[in-house]
């Protein structure tokens, strides 16, 4: 192996570059790949196989290398799994083999070679189980897996995703994909080629001259004509996967260390010109380093300017190798060609290849170049949902039928005759069929056969063997999908380039059946690995699940409030930078005594406007609004057709023709939608009409003895006294020029107004409001004192202390459900059985022994005696400081018969007893309520 | 609960410009923001924005449904319902934080957050953008857009525009 | 991803829009008697069927509810119709 001096189309000597292999130093140029850089130095082994730890070498040239697996680190980025013949060599970079310790060549696992009669297909349900295979498990998979992941988190990588769009993506810069290309861009059309080498031209540097013109002259004037015709290329471009209404994902790559870039192409039709990879040979021995692909061979030389050897055995079966012998042989490779077909065909050496013997006689070489013929790439072709047919001649699977918005070109058609291809590149580019000629290539089929002598390899990277096949086909998994997965054939990084065909051609032999009747694995994308970061972009951190911002976050930071997420928002959970328990209950304290300040600002509010707004409220919700009047507020339920609890709030009349629903916190969206769906289906939608004005008002609720002391103390042009404004009423005012709407309802149980101002006004309010309350030793509270206050009431959190199969019967309101005669949503599912069972869960308070602590949120309530089964179980359990005890609330089966029961309650191995008593431990009549 | 304040960086309100590479990205403060809901709301003698026109009027409005737009420094309307215009009208005035981003590089950082193309009309300019429900349309010049986000997600939206600008 | 028609809006991705349902439910009138096996039926009781289908669509920017006809099967979209009747 080594470096020609008049060699080379995409090499740069004037820019060497130094790089280092498992610790040894070496040179390469700007333009090679690590692997051409190391095939230059005479490197032969370069990696380890996944399970026997044989020395591989490289195989082939680009994407279709099985081998060539390494770590590589540059400016201290270390990138686990690169595969070396697609991975441009950078100045810096140190490459290590995976899979191998110390060193590729010196692997102190290749020794594990000689257990392979242990290792084959299926081991793991054959060997290792006596005594136990547990005994063995964590030792085999720590000897497994390929490269391992630093530790260090790349904070910075990460993937640009653009959407973008075209007439015509053409798939591939070869020559049928550059023709393709120039010729649509000429005629007009939006034109991208994508291409994922860093220099175009596919496999046209093996070709002396196309139409009378050196090659790289010839893709040179392609790409200049393509660009001044508007046409855009994408170098290191893949296009990996092909979805939905023609969307084409491609990943661009970039400078090492950098995350690629991920486009989604919109085109409006593709064009597949995505050539094709050569197919090893099955025969004893074929796994060696030195036995590569002929094309790959010629492929170093062209590309890169090296030989991979002075002298070869070539192995060929079909006449399109002749003229890659022709390049190789005029570069000075003396060439040995045998017939691949000849029976007891062997690769010799020991870590590497020496030559092949046959029929008695050994022909020594450095290289054995293998070729069984040409494998269109389809892939892509499949994605769209295209068909494949078997080709005869060519012993390949060949896109067939048409599609819509994609047609395949060149090689990937199976089309390997030059002007052919560049027919149809012609006809593609102005995007019509073109019927795909015969080849004037003749190949005699030679498929792996079994039961023949040997190690035989099918699958390098997997160590998968011809035996293994047989093996499968014995024990019936005989399916390609099962063969597949039996085997792990085609489950590696390579996900079977080179090894699917002689995979499917050996179980068709074993089967007696033919290629085609076998068939092929699903194809799915990406076409290449990809990393991660290609799908999540910049939703990471902050970006992964972006919570809701309260206007009043600054203020809330000033007070050092703990933020939570809560439905979607961040939210005070508490104030204080002490113990969470601690400030939770001296906010719930001084709510109860003097007064507690909430930012409510997340309550739906979402406005029903116009001529039927009444009866569509009406219809929507389990209670009836048709009586409610102008100014007042009634609490209701939404549910579902189903009957089930979907959202409480309240209902706010506004005006003859106009409601505010007030909805939780965390179901706005859900309620927004819901509302809209029967406005629209099932309702007159030019008569009924829905704002949601979440955002565009802030709400500060003061809620406690001294919450009206508050409001007058704010000078407020408004009267809230008892009278002027009792319970569930309210009243729209202003505010310093402001509109400002004050609401009485509670959550707390107390005495509660619920302030609401435009958003940009409310840190104004808020400053107000907090300080006339911090002369009368009121403070702002969080969301968790506030859920204990509510929990004294008995009030329920949809969601929390209801689930899905609660109605509105269990939780204390079944008079609508008797009463209502207008149709509502739900109204049906409440009489059905299982809406009548006596047996249904129904809240209840639980109450335990003074002193005690409070029950485990989630403990159910069980039967005594045997056969102890689940009656229920605890929905909210809190200390209640005002009340000096624990309080809980739970959904129980029939216990409005139990209230007074003393039941077991059990959680975790242990039971407690507890007692069914009211929900509501605070206040029953209400008169906190009614100040 | 756990307490997640260090978790989320503080917001800091977009009082100067960002710059960045062929663009930039500022708030801005309009007069007033209105829904206006109704069967003739499409007919008025307002410029009616759709995507991808250019709004050049200090007074314009934006199509964003087949009976709703958005008015945009209109007048003061009464909110409610007007039975006589047959229109449901509510104050969005402080429900929306307006950005403007102009430049060369606009129109492809847009491009990150959204299947979008000048090629593409739409008749309304609601969209989706990194995800979040926006009012997306040209002001003024070309290369000049404004983004109408609900308040909650202004600082969403700034970060993933600035991380997709730093993109070239 | 795929493009969806919304018919105000037109083509758009297919993340903007929330599935519905099956179109052609009506909701019974429950004014009146409806017997347990009718609620049902409108509760659970789904076509699901391959190939060509009748779908409700919501296309959550401009909140327009529409039916989409679709073929499960190649993800094809083969038209769509407004929800309102026509005028």
């Amino acid at each position: 192996m080594r470096r020609l001096d008049d060699k080379g189309a995409v090499i740069d000597r004037a820019k060497p570059l130094n790089f280092t292999f498992d610790g040894k130093p070496y040179q390469g140029f700007a333009g090679d790949t690590l692997a051409s850089a190391l095939m230059a130095n005479g490197v032969r082994i370069v990696g380890r196989s996944f399970k026997y730890h044989r020395p591989r070498g490289f195989w082939g040239a680009w994407v279709d290398d099985p081998n060539a697996i390494m770590s590589v680190t540059l400016n201290g980025i270390e990138l686990p799994n690169c595969l070396a013949t697609t991975t441009y060599l950078e100045n810096g970079m140190e490459a290590r083999a995976v899979n191998a310790w110390p060193t590729a060549k010196h692997d102190i696992k290749g020794g594990l070679d000689l257990f392979h009669r242990f290792l084959g297909a299926g081991f793991y349900y054959k060997t290792f189980i006596w005594p136990d295979w547990h005994l063995f498990e964590p030792m085999i998979r720590k000897m497994a897996g390929l490269g391992a992941v630093t530790p260090d988190h790349l904070d910075e990588f990460h993937s640009d995703q653009i959407h973008d769009h075209c007439d015509t993506l053409i798939i591939g810069g070869g020559a049928s994909g550059l023709t393709a290309a120039r010729v649509a861009a000429e005629a007009g059309q939006n034109v991208v080629l994508v291409d994922d080498q860093a220099q175009p031209g596919g496999s046209s540097y093996q070709t002396g001259t196309i139409a009378d013109t050196a090659a790289a002259d010839w893709i040179a004037a392609q790409m200049a004509a393509i660009k001044t015709a508007g046409g855009r290329v994408l170098h290191q471009t893949t296009a990996y996967g092909v979805y939905d209404h023609g969307l084409i994902a491609c990943v661009e790559n970039g400078a090492f260390g950098t995350a690629p870039r991920l486009w989604r192409i919109r085109a409006g039709r593709a064009v597949l010109a995505t050539g094709a990879i050569d197919r090893p040979l099955t025969f004893a021995g074929n796994d060696k380093p030195g036995v590569m692909s002929l094309f790959a061979s010629a492929e170093y030389l062209v590309r890169y300017g090296v030989l991979a050897s002075d002298n070869a055995v070539v192995l060929a079966n079909h006449s399109m190798a002749k003229e890659a012998v022709a390049t190789l042989t005029a570069a000075g490779m003396a060439i040995t060609q045998i017939d691949p077909d000849t029976p007891g065909l062997k690769a010799g050496g020991w870590q590497v290849t020496n030559g092949i013997s046959v029929s008695g006689r050994h022909h020594p070489s450095d290289v054995v170049l293998a070729t069984s013929g040409l494998t269109p790439l389809v892939h892509l072709w499949r994605h769209a949902g295209g068909k494949l047919t078997w080709d005869d001649a060519r012993q390949a699977f060949l896109p067939d039928g048409q599609l819509s918005n994609m047609q395949a070109i060149g090689a990937a058609n199976g089309t390997f005759d030059l002007n052919h291809a560049l027919d149809e590149a012609q006809a593609a580019g102005l995007g019509q069929s073109h019927p795909r000629q015969d080849t004037s290539h003749h190949l005699t089929p030679v498929w792996p056969k079994p039961g023949s002598k040997g190690r035989q390899w099918i699958d390098f990277q997997h160590d998968v063997t011809l035996k293994d096949i047989e093996v499968a086909a014995r024990e019936n998994y005989v399916s390609v999908e099962h063969l597949k997965r039996y085997t792990t054939l085609g489950m590696a990084s390579d996900q079977g380039k080179t090894s699917n065909m002689a995979g499917l051609a050996a179980m068709a032999t074993l089967k007696g059946a033919t290629i085609p009747e076998i068939g092929t694995t699903t194809f799915r994308p990406p076409f290449v690995p990809i990393p991660l970061e290609v799908y999540h972009g910049a939703k990471t951190k902050q970006l992964y699940h972006p919570v809701k911002r309260l206007v009043l976050e600054a203020r809330h930071r000033d007070a050092d409030a703990a933020l939570c997420e809560y439905g979607g928002w961040l939210r005070p959970g508490w104030y204080g930078n002490g113990a969470a328990a601690d400030h939770i209950r001296d906010e719930a304290m001084t709510a109860r005594t003097t007064a507690g300040i909430l930012d409510g600002s997340p309550l739906g509010k979402i406005e029903v406007m116009g001529p039927d707004a009444e009866a569509f409220v009406n219809f929507v919700f389990y209670n009836t609004m048709t009586t409610l009047k102008p100014g007042h507020i009634r609490y209701g339920f939404l549910l579902t057709e189903g009957g089930i609890v979907y959202d409480d709030g309240v209902v706010s009349r506004i005006d003859n023709d106009r409601f505010l629903i007030s909805c939780s916190s965390s179901h706005v969206d859900g309620v927004r939608s819901l509302l809209e769906n029967w406005r629209q289906d099932g309702n007159n939608p030019d008569r009924i009409f829905i704002h949601d004005l979440t955002m565009q008002w802030a709400t500060i609720t003061v809620t406690g003895p001294k919450a009206r002391d508050i409001l007058n103390g704010l000078d407020l042009d408004a009267d809230v006294s008892a009278d002027a404004l009792p319970h569930m009423r309210f009243i729209e005012t202003h505010h310093q020029g402001h509109p400002l709407r004050i609401a009485r309802v509670s959550f707390s149980g107390d005495l509660s107004f619920e302030l609401s101002i435009p958003s940009r006004h409310a840190p104004n309010l808020w400053d107000k409001v907090t300080a006339v309350a911090g002369t009368m030793d009121a403070h702002p509270i969080g969301i968790e004192a506030m859920s204990i206050l509510r929990a004294e009431k008995g009030y329920i959190m949809v969601g929390k202390d209801t689930d899905g199969e609660t109605m509105p019967q269990d939780v204390g309101f079944g008079i609508p459900r008797r009463k209502k005669t207008n149709a509502f949503v739900g109204d049906r599912s409440l009489h059905t059985d299982k809406a009548n069972v006596p047996s249904r869960k129904v809240l209840v308070g639980l109450s335990v022994p003074h002193g005690e602590p409070p029950l485990v949120t989630g403990a159910h309530v069980v039967t005594d005696g045997a056969n102890q089964r689940s009656l229920g179980y605890v929905t909210s359990s809190y200390h209640s400081p005002f009340l000096s005890r624990a309080i809980a609330l739970g959904m129980i089966e029939g216990a409005v018969e139990r209230v007074g029961d003393e039941v077991t309650v059990w959680h975790d191995g242990s039971n407690r007893r507890a007692r069914i008593v009211s929900p509501c431990f605070l206040d029953p009549n209400g008169e906190r309520l009614h100040a | 609960m756990r307490d997640d304040r260090h978790l989320w960086t503080p917001p800091k309100p977009l009082w100067n410009p960002l710059a960045f590479k062929d663009a930039n990205l500022c708030a801005v403060t309009l007069t007033r923001q209105s829904l206006i809901s109704g069967t003739n709301v499409r007919k008025a003698d307002l410029p009616l924005i759709e995507w991808p026109d250019v709004a050049k009027d200090a007074t314009y409005r934006l199509s964003l449904r087949r009976d709703r737009v958005a008015e945009i420094n209109g007048d003061i309307r009464p909110e409610g319902w007007n039975a006589t215009k047959g229109e449901a009208c509510s104050d969005v005035s402080d429900g929306y934080t307006v950005l403007q981003l102009k430049g060369r590089a606009a129109l492809g950082i847009l491009k990150r957050g959204t299947e979008i193309s000048l090629e593409h009309p739409s008749a309304s300019v609601a969209r989706k953008l990194f995800g979040l429900d926006v009012w997306l349309y040209r002001f003024g010049v070309e290369d000049q857009f404004r983004i109408h986000v609900a308040r909650a997600y202004d600082e969403t939206l700034i970060a993933h525009l600035t991380t997709a600008a730093q993109h070239r | 991803m795929q493009i969806f028609p919304c018919p105000f809006c037109g083509p758009r991705d297919e993340r903007e829009f929330h599935f519905a349902g099956e179109a052609g439910k009506t909701r019974p009138d429950t004014t009146g008697e409806v017997s347990p096996d009718d609620w049902a039926t409108y509760l659970h009781m789904h076509r699901n069927e391959k190939g060509r289908t009748r779908e409700v669509w919501v296309h959550t920017p401009c909140a327009e509810m529409f039916i989409m006809e679709r073929n499960s099967v190649t993800m094809e979209v083969l038209g769509t119709e407004c929800l309102r009747a026509k005028s």
